[in-house]
């Protein structure tokens, strides 16, 4: 080392060896605190799940899954609720994907920049954020009455349609704008048109997206229960539904029938029942997971 | 020596483009000539991909892209109005700057899926058009044993050929190519350039591209451009070495650019 | 709908956050459960509290989106 070189050498080592002590401490507090934020709601909510699934294991049998609700909370069973909660989401599923879709076709590969896609993206964007209650307000006022469903499951799956479009909508066009431009390029290239491109191509490179939001938007329409009282389900069934126009109920109505009845046995009986709706709802998802990463694989 | 002169392939008669309000191109009047290949250099921003892109109506699926002018392929201007841009595009094909086979398919889909797309496969002919395809685009031999592998997988030289292969299957009659080794390493860029040599033989081709070597490699022709005009085409070879425009020359010998 | 569950169903007019109350998403809920025909006064009321509901989400939805615009903008 030379004379002159010395003295900077000297200050780079001051430079690079300054204790850091308070900020390194202000960096760990935060990330303990980030820690906490993750790991305690986390922890409440598995808290939550366990102690319902303890709650209502002891009731868990064959005879609740194909029983109907009774007055005595041993002899109730989820069979109506359940059917009918399959019939709402096949058929909200069944109307609500194949619009939900090409309504983002249009937007995403259609519509550009124009003012009426414009504004039907604003009001999807204040759909997704409006209170499901409303919804069902909206399927009183137009299906059941307007449109003269009646308090049927037509009228009960149409409105949970409609809350969970702006769901497969966004995820949609989400799913749709990761396909690159480049390979939309290259059919262009091809000389293929808009159509075959988009069906050929975008589609199938989208399809991991769209179904998990079609896998979120069903489960989202399972545990809505608040549009579908305001619609008119029943809340005491004795019977199964036989078509889309008969009357029905569903498994969150069941449960919140059940938590809102004082006598003992019943919240049992709820949390049986929330623990079939838990499952279910897991089963749903791990199907779309696995369809996910078959259609990614190939990928 | 250069080639005696072959007959005119495509023509482009003051043909103007603009990307929004901003004009990428001021009127070009050009000539491509029947198998043979025409590269086209410039700094970048010059226009000459948009010009190649203009030739089988890729520029205007840009938003708020357009052209205007005249484009004669064959006597017909393809710019007129009865002209399908889609059909044009089966007869131009296009190779691009990054490869970009299509992620969600095989090999073997890849390169029939301009037939597929369009909806014009002959199943009975598949595998020998998967064959001659590859074979065309000097990839055959280091694919035929996983045809059924993702596009993908391959190494990125790799891709472009299969990208190549697959604007073959459509079996157009000229190829545009817009920089389609810019993004590969010199042993997959050499792979290239042979191929385009023995591309020429059947087909027209155009080449956009950034290296003035490649084109001197490459070009029976090539074009320079500048800011949105052709400053000069004229052969490879005298453009090379007795450019006829001060611009050319400060250029290719490196005092912009 | 959890939440009516949760804050109670009393309709009471206090800022005290530790009695029972209730939403306007429970009061709705409650009215549906009992016969609501069309043209009565509780059928009008649902839909006034839910336009009411609405306006509000409505209102904040505007306002989430002109800030997540703001900050796209920016970029």
């Amino acid at each position: 080392m030379n004379e002159a070189t010395a003295p900077r050498a000297r200050t780079a080592r001051a430079e690079l060896t300054a204790s850091r002590a308070g900020s390194k401490r202000l960096e760990k507090a935060f990330l303990a605190l980030c820690l906490v934020s993750v790991f305690a709601p986390l922890a409440l909510l598995l808290y939550l799940v366990g102690e319902t699934t303890l709650d209502g294991l002891g009731r868990l049998s064959w005879d609740f899954l194909t029983g109907y609700p009774s007055r005595k909370a041993e002899k109730a069973g989820i069979l109506p609720a359940l059917v009918g909660s399959v019939y709402l989401i096949t058929l909200a599923a069944g109307m609500a994907l194949p619009v939900g879709v090409g309504a983002a076709i249009y937007l995403e590969e259609y519509g550009g920049r124009s003012r009426l896609a414009r504004l039907i993206e604003v009001n999807i964007a204040n759909l997704a954020g409006v209170p499901s209650v409303i919804y069902g307000l909206l399927g009183l006022g137009v299906f059941v009455r307007f449109l003269g469903l009646d308090r049927s499951l037509l009228a009960g799956a149409a409105t949970l349609a409609l809350l969970v479009l702006p769901i497969v909508i966004i995820s949609s066009r989400e799913a749709m704008r990761t396909v690159q431009d480049n390979v939309r390029e290259a059919a262009y290239g091809l000389g293929a048109t808009r159509w075959q491109v988009i069906r050929s191509v975008i589609l199938p490179q989208a399809l991991p997206g769209i179904l998990t939001g079609a896998i979120l938007a069903v489960s989202r329409a399972m545990g809505e229960t608040a549009p579908l009282i305001v619609v008119g389900a029943l809340t005491y069934m004795t019977f199964l539904p036989d078509g889309p126009m008969s009357p029905f109920t569903a498994l969150p109505i069941q449960i919140f029938n059940w938590v809102s009845r004082p006598k003992a046995g019943f919240d049992i009986n709820a949390a049986a029942g929330i623990t079939v709706l838990l499952l279910t709802l897991l089963a749903m998802n791990a199907t779309a997971i696995w369809i996910r990463q078959r259609a990614q694989r190939r990928a | 020596m250069p080639d005696p002169i072959k007959p005119v392939r495509i023509e482009t008669r003051g043909l103007r483009a603009w990307f929004g309000a901003k004009e990428a191109l001021h009127g070009i009047d050009m000539v491509f000539h029947d198998r043979e290949v025409t590269a086209i250099i410039g700094p970048s921003g010059c226009g000459k991909s948009t010009f190649i892109r203009c030739l089988n109506r890729m520029h205007e699926l840009v938003r708020g892209a357009r052209a205007e002018g005249q484009v004669i392929l064959d006597d017909v201007d393809v710019y007129g109005k009865d002209v399908d841009p889609v059909l044009l595009r089966r007869k131009v094909g296009m190779v691009f700057q990054k490869p970009n086979p299509f992620p969600t398919m095989s090999i073997r889909e890849n390169v029939l899926s301009g037939l597929r797309l369009t909806g014009r496969l002959d199943r009975s002919r598949a595998e020998e058009i998967v064959e001659r395809s590859l074979r065309g685009a000097a990839l055959w031999d280091e694919v035929k044993d996983q045809l059924d592998k993702g596009g993908a997988s391959l190494s990125g030289g790799q891709q472009q050929r299969l990208c190549i292969a697959r604007s073959l299957a459509v079996e157009p009659e000229v190829l545009l190519m817009d920089e389609p080794a810019s993004a590969l390493d010199p042993i997959a860029t050499a792979r290239i350039e042979d191929l385009i040599h023995e591309l020429k033989e059947q087909y027209t081709i155009a080449i956009v591209t950034h290296s003035m070597q490649q084109a001197a490699r490459v070009s029976d022709r090539t074009a320079f451009f500048l800011m949105g005009d052709l400053v000069e085409v004229d052969d490879t070879d005298n453009i090379f070495t007795s450019p006829k425009d001060q611009r050319t020359e400060d250029y290719i010998t490196g005092k912009f650019g | 709908m959890i939440v009516a569950i949760a804050a109670g169903q009393q309709p009471r007019l206090t800022l005290d956050p530790r009695v029972p109350v209730e939403t306007m998403t429970a009061y709705i809920v409650q009215v549906s459960m009992g016969d609501t025909p069309a043209g009565t006064l509780e059928y009008r009321t649902i839909f006034a509290v839910g336009a009411t509901l609405f306006a509000l989400t409505f209102v904040m939805n505007v306002l989430s989106q002109r800030l997540a615009q703001g900050k796209r903008g920016r970029l």
